[in-house]
């Protein structure tokens, strides 16, 4: 498995490496490898991906499953990281 | 199937690796897929429960809307299942219907799979 949900702290910005993870189909440069969802899309955001930050944030595992990142799940991530970013849903 | 709607089905059983997944094929190329055995919720007094939904030949530039869940799905504490949540039925199952739209569709990030996945975790967390 290429990373893990944890509920712990993320490492304090500055003090991990860099990693291009992808959001959205498109790269994005992080400080790694423990970041939260909440940090990638700041981060995606930053370098241009259209999205906000109220977005879902889902990662794709390499065994082709989906799962939700919350805003304070932290996930361990790498040059294989894919994440997808949707606008939420509303009653109707 | 079209090719998308094949593909979003593949996506769905890869993301339920252990439940069992049936799909009805519709002679327009869209799908009917039911996922048998996801929890709703520590609030519900059944913790077990199908959910269903149609992929329309249109996807991906359509909605997979609405989704649907057991009919007898009732709350631990008594309160009524609320807003967006109503009986009916779905391939001849009694059924509550969740009605939860993308507004905000973009066809380029919207599956399927992740669409049930917003709806799991906005069921959980009425």
């Amino acid at each position: 498995m290429s990373s893990t949900v944890e509920q712990a702290d993320a490492q304090t910005p500055g003090k991990g490496h860099s990693v291009t993870i992808t959001v959205n189909n498109k790269a994005v440069e992080i400080t790694g490898p423990r970041v939260t969802g909440l940090q990638i899309k700041e981060a995606a955001i930053a370098q241009g991906v259209q999205i906000d930050l109220d977005f879902q944030l889902s990662q794709e595992l390499s065994s082709g499953e989906t799962r939700i990142v919350g805003d304070a799940d932290v996930v361990t991530v790498n040059k294989n990281s894919v994440f997808t970013a949707v606008a939420g849903d509303d009653n109707s | 199937m079209t090719p998308a709607v094949s593909k979003a089905v593949d996506e769905v059983r890869a993301a339920f690796p252990d439940a069992a997944i049936r799909v009805r094929e519709e002679p327009d190329g869209g799908a009917v897929v039911l996922v048998e055995d996801v929890d709703p919720g520590a609030q519900y007094k059944q913790r077990s429960t199908w959910i269903g939904f149609r992929i329309t030949f249109q996807y991906p530039y359509s909605d997979v809307y609405p989704h649907f869940v057991r009919g007898d799905l009732t709350r631990v504490d008594g309160a009524p299942l609320g807003e967006a949540m109503t009986s009916t039925t779905f391939e001849d199952r009694p059924a509550v219907q969740i009605s939860r739209r993308s507004n905000r569709l973009n066809p380029a990030t919207d599956t399927a799979v992740i669409k049930l996945h917003k709806v799991l975790t906005w069921l959980r967390s009425r």
